[in-house]
C-alpha cells in the first residue's frame, strides 16, 4: 500500500524510491506512537498519505533540462512503471488530480469505507461521497477514450 | 467495452511485478528529507551552533578589547537559543498519527507561530546588534584612540555635550534596522521554504473547501 501511495505522488523512478525509503522511514520512527485505535493498514494509510502531502521537495529542474536536451524522449518517460499499461494510464490521470483528491481516490480504490476514508482525511463521510463523485467524473474525462 | 477505475486499480495490481518495493538503504541511520524532520535538524545543529559561537565572541571580545561587544553578543545568542529551544519542543509534538487535516493544520499552525516569533525577533536582533557594535566600540579605548586618528583635525558637534549628527545617524540606522528586520527574515524563509510553504497552504485551502 506505500508503494501504491508514493506513486500517486511522484512523477519519477527517483522521485518515488525518496518518497518510499522516507515513509518506510517515518512509519519506522513512528512505530510506538501506534494505538491500536485503528486498524494496523488504516494507521499506515494516514501516516503514508501525511508524510507524502507534506514531503514537497525542490526537484532538480537545471540537472534535468540539461539532461533532456541530449537524450531521446522515451528514454526520459519514467511514468510508466507498472508492467499493465492500462494502470500506467490510470496513475498519470490520478497525479493531475489535486494532493487530497489523490489521498481520497486511493482510498476509495482500496476500497476503504467512506467512514474511514472521512476518518483519515479528517472530514465527513458526506463531504468525502460527493468529493468521489466528482473525482470519478474527472479520472473518467482524463481516460476517455484511452482504455478499452 | 470501456473498463471502470475499480477494474483497471484491480486487474493492474495483479500483476505479479506491479508491487515490487525499491530496496531499502540502511533505514535506521538514513537521514530524513521529511520537512518536521529537516527542521528538528537543523534548528538543533544551528542551535548547538550558536551556543558554541557565542562563547568564542565573549572570550574574544575580551582578547580584542571590546568586553561591551562581547557580552551583550554572548546575551543576544544565548536569548535566541533559549526561544529556539522552545519551537523545537512544538515541532517535536506535532503527532502524525492524526487525520490529516489535523497533521496538516498543527504543522501549519507550528509553521505560523514559528515565523511570527522570529519575524518579531529580528526586529530587534538587527538593531540590537548595531546598537551593541557602537556600544562596544564607544566604550572600548583602543577604538577611540584609533577614530580619534581618522578623525584628525575634524571637529564632532556637540550641542549641549550630545554629538547631535552621530546620534542621529544611529538612531536612523537602527531604525531603519528595525523596521526592515522582520522583512529581511521573510525574504530568507521564501528563498529557502517558499515552494513548500505555498504548497501547504494550497493543500489547507482545498481540505478547508472540502470541510466546508
Amino acid at each position: 500500500m506505500i508503494i501504491k501511495i508514493c506513486r500517486a505522488y511522484t512523477d519519477t523512478q527517483e522521485d518515488f524510491e525518496d518518497y518510499y525509503q522516507e515513509v518506510c522511514l517515518q512509519i519506522w520512527r513512528s512505530r510506538e506512537q501506534f494505538r491500536g485505535e485503528s486498524k494496523w493498514s488504516t494507521w499506515i494509510y494516514r501516516l503514508s498519505l501525511n508524510i507524502c502531502l507534506t514531503l514537497i521537495k525542490k526537484k532538480k529542474n537545471n540537472r534535468q533540462n540539461t539532461d533532456s536536451k541530449y537524450l531521446p524522449s522515451e528514454v526520459t518517460d519514467e511514468n510508466h512503471s507498472f508492467a499493465d499499461e492500462s494502470l500506467n494510464l490510470l496513475y498519470d490521470a490520478i497525479r493531475q488530480l489535486s494532493e487530497i483528491d489523490r489521498a481520497i481516490i486511493l482510498l476509495y480504490l482500496e476500497e476503504k469505507p467512506y467512514e474511514i476514508i472521512a476518518d483519515i482525511i479528517g472530514t465527513s463521510p458526506n463531504n468525502i461521497a460527493v468529493r468521489i463523485t466528482r473525482i470519478k467524473e474527472r479520472l473518467k474525462k482524463l481516460l476517455d477514450g484511452k482504455i478499452n | 467495452m470501456e473498463k471502470s477505475i475499480e477494474t483497471i486499480w484491480k486487474e493492474g495490481f495483479l500483476e505479479s511485478d506491479a508491487l515490487v518495493a525499491p530496496k531499502l538503504n540502511n533505514l535506521y541511520t538514513q537521514k530524513s528529507i521529511h520537512i518536521i524532520d529537516k527542521f528538528t535538524r537543523m534548528f538543533s545543529i544551528n542551535l548547538k551552533a550558536l551556543v558554541v559561537f557565542s562563547f568564542v565572541v565573549l572570550v574574544a571580545s575580551f582578547f580584542v578589547q571590546i568586553p561591551v561587544l562581547g557580552v551583550l553578543m554572548f546575551i543576544l545568542f544565548n536569548t535566541i537559543v533559549i526561544v529556539n529551544r522552545k519551537l523545537l519542543k512544538g515541532i517535536k509534538e506535532i503527532d502524525k498519527n492524526v487525520s490529516s487535516y489535523q497533521y496538516l493544520k498543527a504543522f501549519d499552525n507550528w509553521m505560523k507561530a514559528q515565523i511570527l516569533t522570529n519575524v518579531k525577533m529580528s526586529r530587534f536582533i538587527y538593531p540590537y546588534t548595531f546598537l551593541a557594535m557602537i556600544a562596544g566600540f564607544w566604550f572600548s579605548s583602543n577604538f577611540q584612540e584609533a577614530f580619534n586618528e581618522i578623525l584628525g583635525s575634524h571637529q564632532i558637534y556637540f550641542l549641549k555635550g550630545i554629538p547631535v549628527f552621530w546620534v542621529l545617524g544611529i538612531v536612523l540606522i537602527t531604525g531603519v534596522l528595525a523596521y526592515f528586520g522582520g522583512a529581511l527574515y521573510k525574504l530568507d524563509l521564501k528563498i529557502v521554504y517558499g515552494r513548500v510553504l505555498r504548497k501547504l497552504d494550497e493543500i489547507i485551502a482545498d481540505m478547508d473547501e472540502l470541510r466546508g
